[in-house]
């Protein structure tokens, strides 16, 4: 999809698939950059000692992150327009430093609420390593 | 544990729900700059966060921020002067108490001193950008659950509605419902 153009409302279905979209690999540059960007300095982020003292297999991507890349591949399939209404997710995995993600999604609802051509979505983060590492439910709005 | 106790945790709560505490304020004027470390950090090219004349004429107007880039875009200081950081607790202070710290004191008698969050709902009423001043947050809670054996211990579901306006015309951008369990991990679930 362009990133000029914007989807029309009325040529939506329900039960469409969205043009998946990789990013990646993670490398320490892509957390650097999440780090700042979203401005979270929580050590789990970018301290790979800290981070495998609480567990966690090393540093990973951050909540807010996630929003970023969700927002990018609804504004990226909707249009520049388009407009995130709600937006709710949950991270079931992690994803460090050489994963490689793969984002997709479904259009699972179409309706119109005062005034607002809605869609719901169903999009969700993979890695190599599985599916569903983040499981969202995005109201978009689009023009 | 009993009913009647069940019913007093969160009897003793209610008083305070609904009540808004103290405003904050992000640490800065909503500005281009944040909106594209934003953007850069997962690539995302679209006009209305970079290019100020197609901004212009799409339906915002404007250049905006991602609107679910709310929780970077009111978040606080990494490091500042301590001059800086009390005079900010002085104006959080001179507002009053906090009703949901004094729930959190309420639970914490009940034995539920440790927090894990589980789910946060984002809803987006207005775009925001460059020319709303700072982002201005206050929160309440709304609910808090009766105790519940959970997978970790026993506790509460805290239920807090966090809003945030534009400084400039303190209209509602965004509003966000967050549940907080609140449990006893000193005493986990008997199998």
């Amino acid at each position: 999809m362009a990133f000029f153009e914007d989807r029309d409302w009325d040529t939506v279905s329900e039960g469409a698939s969205m043009q998946p979209l990789e990013f990646g690999p993670i490398t320490m540059t892509t957390q650097v950059m999440d780090a700042s960007g979203t401005r979270d300095l929580y050590p789990i982020h970018h301290d790979r000692e800290f981070a495998k003292a609480n567990g966690a297999r090393d540093i990973f991507l951050n909540t807010m992150w996630y929003q970023g890349l969700l927002g990018r591949f609804v504004n990226e399939w909707g249009g520049p327009e388009s407009f995130i209404r709600k937006l709710s997710f949950d991270m079931r995995a992690t994803n460090c430093p050489g994963d490689l993600l793969t984002v997709r999604g479904t259009v699972t609802k179409k309706y119109e609420q005062e005034g607002q051509k809605l869609v719901d979505l169903d999009v969700r983060i993979d890695n190599q390593l599985g599916p569903d590492t983040v499981t969202a439910r995005i109201t978009l709005e689009l023009v | 544990m009993s009913e009647a106790r069940d019913t007093s945790c969160r009897d003793e709560c209610a008083p305070h729900f609904g009540q808004r505490g103290p405003f904050k304020f992000s640490r800065a004027e909503l500005n281009a700059p944040m909106i594209w470390n934003f953007a850069e950090s997962v690539h995302d090219a679209n006009p209305v966060y970079w290019d100020e004349t197609y901004a212009k004429q799409t339906r915002f107007g404007r250049i905006i921020a991602p609107p679910h880039s709310i929780m970077t875009m009111s978040g606080g200081h990494w490091w500042a002067p301590d001059y800086i950081l009390e005079r900010e607790e002085q104006e959080i202070e001179a507002q009053g108490d906090d009703p949901t710290e004094t729930i959190r004191e309420i639970v914490a008698k009940y034995g539920y001193t440790t927090a894990t969050n589980v789910t946060r709902e984002d809803e987006f009423l207005q775009p925001y950008g460059p020319g709303d001043g700072r982002i201005k947050q206050t929160s309440y809670v709304d609910d808090v659950s009766e105790e519940k054996q959970t997978a970790v211990g026993k506790g509460v579901f805290i239920i807090t509605i966090i809003e945030y306006r534009r400084e400039l015309d303190d209209e509602l951008i965004a509003r966000a419902r967050n549940v907080l369990l609140m449990y006893d991990s000193s005493q986990p679930r008997e199998n």
